[in-house]
């Protein structure tokens, strides 16, 4: 064999190499634009994007998608799910902070101002610089509510990627039996509905009630009814001036109605259930109402887990006046990227490729209802013609979008300390190791040491 | 060989002077050999365990915080002032008292009760010593949560089973602030029982007969025999199984965190628990590891009170 004639070989598949990815290239969809912008074609080749998330219904689907972008752009991408929500918070928090963490990660925007100390990039210059940001992307596509939970001190720190917001769900076949015509429009008739609902059966209301399972988190939810709104709050129960409210009578008249709700109208042992267990009760018919997130409707609607899915309906109970049309409270997801990152322009092609519009329309169609955030995904997802995606489950959701509190969580680095003596009061509360008032009190004292330590309160 | 110098007596002769010396040789060269190879595994250990701790102790005197990583601040006693004026203190070590003390106590009586059961011969006994011995293979975290599956009061088969039987079932194991910290010392025995049976069982079945014959010859009944013969002599183990029972149960995290998250409120929050929720939960690291090295004092005081007492006769 001739030297020249195996030169021309080499080449020869040089050639034929780009011509295959040239024509992979050109066969990507217009609705991953954002993937193969300006510069077209394999531009990533050869680059390595780490992704973290945690194994929730909403994340897990996009893994697959990764492929499309890694054969669009040649990027790799190490897509890592890291386990529940429990354990991934504590694994990525250590990788943040101790600079081993990944390029892009999914957190939720409660958790922002941890990340904005922890390393997550403000993303304004990306999103300004057109070239990086293609304008089919369409950034305003987003709710504007929903945008603001990524903000702070004026900055964008992720892209969101699920809602989370207040949703009741309830069983419409108990609820026709016991007579109760439709889901409750107040607290007064949640209570008066939870009474009816509580046979031996079924129970009439279920809501977490461990404080390991966050149950301080759907507590603020409820809450967020009985205070009075001011649109200057530092957070839920802290005032414009960081002082907690947890001892107002307001907020007692919460706890009140909470332990009623859960321990006269909750399932046995209510005071070791967490969403696992409510869920788990709703899907065999053995709780009537479950107050939560909206990021269990696909799985309460899917028959292969659900026996009661034909029979779940979705409300969210109107605002009362006292909450000045803010008494939802959301903790959208969202993707952050690390300023660690030696990628970042890679990573930010997959940040947009992950909250397209067309990645949006693909998990959606799955039955992950909560994904549907832009305008121009959840005008159309909730027809009706995908039985996973019924009607009024687009309506609660919407609802809910639409009523947020914009300021639900001050961006303190040590929010969950400051939460969870709010939790623990509930947990004390419901399993009668302390008084309404005595736990609401001592709550309130530890959330105000916490914010005397940070600074805020003085 | 008796060897002396008398008056009178002629001293060794020299070839036993060095015989003797030889020996001393022989054995300093064998000592040095067993240091130096030892010296390896000595330092990896010492840097596994002196290294962590050097440097909690360490962080303990500043108020780094895991989610402002770029700053160190030295705070001087500032943590372990804070630990001492702590208002949660109090209850953290009550329970933890509570938890380790009950743990081991329980584990020591049934353990023993157990190992003298499975000390006996009869057919079949071989097998049951080994069976018996299977919870010992399984890590904490199945544990922790298959027992949290089986305590589960709506579909766990501990409630099913009391409620076929007819006996009454409390409506939550793990939710109830009256039986949580029991059903954790519960769930606790299910592996420290087969822990002490097993060193019980090798001590009892290590003991002379002899003594124990001696007594049944005097008529002495079973239980005298087993309170005055087999346990003083199995007394040296049951120590060490103590303070090995004892570490654990003050280390234990697995039950705390996947069966009651350290609630119901903070009814089963024990020390280490709590040491992990200041760290890695709340992000204070330098309070956190000032806590670690509290649990560590504690642990060598409890430690060195069990050989002080375990000792005496």
């Amino acid at each position: 064999m001739s030297g020249s004639g195996r030169w021309r070989r080499v080449a020869g598949a040089g050639i034929a190499g780009l011509v295959i990815a040239a024509a992979l290239a050109a066969c990507s969809s217009s609705g991953s634009s954002a993937s193969s912008s300006a510069s077209g074609g394999k531009s990533l080749a050869g680059q390595t994007i780490t992704v973290w998330a945690a194994n929730d219904p909403f994340m897990t689907p996009l893994a697959p998608l990764v492929k499309k972008f890694e054969a669009q752009t040649g990027a790799t991408v190490h897509f890592n799910i890291l386990g529940n929500e429990t354990a991934y918070y504590a694994k990525l928090q250590l990788g943040l902070a101790s600079h081993s963490g990944p390029d892009i990660w999914f957190g939720p925007t409660p958790l922002i101002g941890q990340y904005a100390s922890l390393g997550a990039v403000p993303l304004k210059s990306f999103l300004s610089n057109s070239q990086q940001t293609p304008a089919s992307w369409d950034y305003s596509d987003f709710p504007q509510n929903v945008t603001a939970q990524c903000g702070l001190n004026g900055n964008t720190y992720c892209l969101p990627v699920e809602s989370d917001t207040t949703m009741l769900y309830y069983n419409k076949a108990q609820f026709k039996a016991a007579g109760i015509s439709g889901p409750p429009q107040s607290i007064n008739e949640l209570v008066a509905d939870a009474a009816k609902l509580n046979t031996p059966q079924h129970a009439g209301f279920c809501m977490r009630a461990t404080v390991d399972q966050s149950n301080y988190f759907t507590g603020q939810m409820m809450l967020l009814y009985f205070l009075n709104y001011n649109s200057g709050n530092q957070g839920t129960f802290l005032d414009p001036n960081w002082k907690p409210q947890l001892t107002t009578p307001q907020a007692i008249s919460f706890a009140n109605t909470f332990k009623k709700l859960e321990v006269q109208y909750g399932p046995k042992g209510i005071s070791g259930y967490g969403y696992q267990e409510c869920e788990t009760d709703l899907n065999q018919g053995k709780v009537s109402m479950f107050w939560e997130t909206d990021a269990f409707a696909s799985a309460v609607n899917n028959p292969a887990i659900s026996n009661q899915a034909n029979n779940i309906g979705y409300a969210v109970i109107p605002c009362p006046p006292s909450s000045a049309g803010h008494c939802t409270m959301g903790s959208p997801w969202g993707i952050y990227l690390n300023k660690t990152s030696k990628v970042q322009p890679a990573a930010w092609q997959l940040m947009q490729f992950l909250t397209s519009q067309s990645s949006e329309k693909a998990v959606v169609a799955t039955g992950q209802a909560t994904v549907a955030l832009r305008k121009s995904v959840s005008s159309t997802a909730f027809t009706g013609s995908n039985p996973l995606l019924p009607q009024a489950m687009g309506t609660a959701i919407s609802y809910g979008l639409a009523h947020l509190d914009p300021h639900p969580f001050p961006p303190l680095p040590n929010l969950i300390q400051l939460l969870t003596p709010f939790g623990q009061a509930l947990s004390d509360i419901i399993s009668g190791q302390a008084s309404v008032n005595g736990a609401m009190n001592q709550a309130n004292n530890q959330a105000t040491q916490v914010l005397q330590k940070a600074g805020e309160l003085h | 060989m008796v060897t002396s110098v008398h008056p009178g007596r002629a001293p060794n002769p020299p070839a036993a002077e060095e015989q003797g010396q030889a020996s001393r040789h022989r054995r300093q060269r064998s000592n040095r050999f067993f240091v130096a190879s030892a010296m390896p595994a000595v330092v990896v250990v010492a840097a596994i365990i002196l290294v962590p701790l050097i440097v909690s102790v360490g962080l303990s005197f500043t108020g780094y915080n895991i989610d402002i990583p770029d700053k160190l601040p030295f705070v001087g006693l500032e943590n372990y002032r804070e630990l001492v004026s702590d208002p949660q203190i109090p209850g953290v070590l009550l329970q933890t008292l509570e938890y380790v003390l009950g743990a081991v106590v329980a584990e020591i009586v049934v353990g023993v009760a157990i190992a003298v059961l499975l000390a006996s011969r009869f057919p079949g006994i071989r097998p049951l010593r080994v069976i018996y011995m299977l919870p010992l293979m399984v890590s904490w975290v199945p544990v922790a949560i298959t027992w949290r599956a089986l305590l589960d009061p709506q579909s766990g088969w501990v409630a099913a089973t009391l409620t076929a039987t007819g006996l009454p079932t409390p409506a939550s194991w793990l939710g109830d602030p009256h039986l949580a910290m029991v059903t954790l010392i519960a769930t606790d025995m299910w592996v420290g029982v087969p822990f002490i049976a097993i060193l019980s069982l090798t001590a009892i079945l290590s003991l002379p007969l002899e003594p124990e014959e001696a007594a049944m010859v005097d008529g002495a009944s079973r239980f005298q025999i087993f309170r005055h013969v087999t346990l003083p002599g199995i007394k040296p183990v049951l120590v060490i199984a103590v303070v090995f029972r004892m570490v654990d149960t003050f280390r234990q995290f697995a039950l705390m965190d996947l069966m009651t998250g350290g609630g119901p409120g903070t009814r089963t929050t024990v020390l280490n628990y709590y040491t992990y929720l200041t760290t890695f939960q709340y992000g204070q690291v330098g309070y956190g590891a000032a806590l670690a090295v509290a649990m560590v004092i504690i642990m060598i005081i409890a430690v060195t009170l069990v050989f002080v007492f375990g000792r005496r006769r």
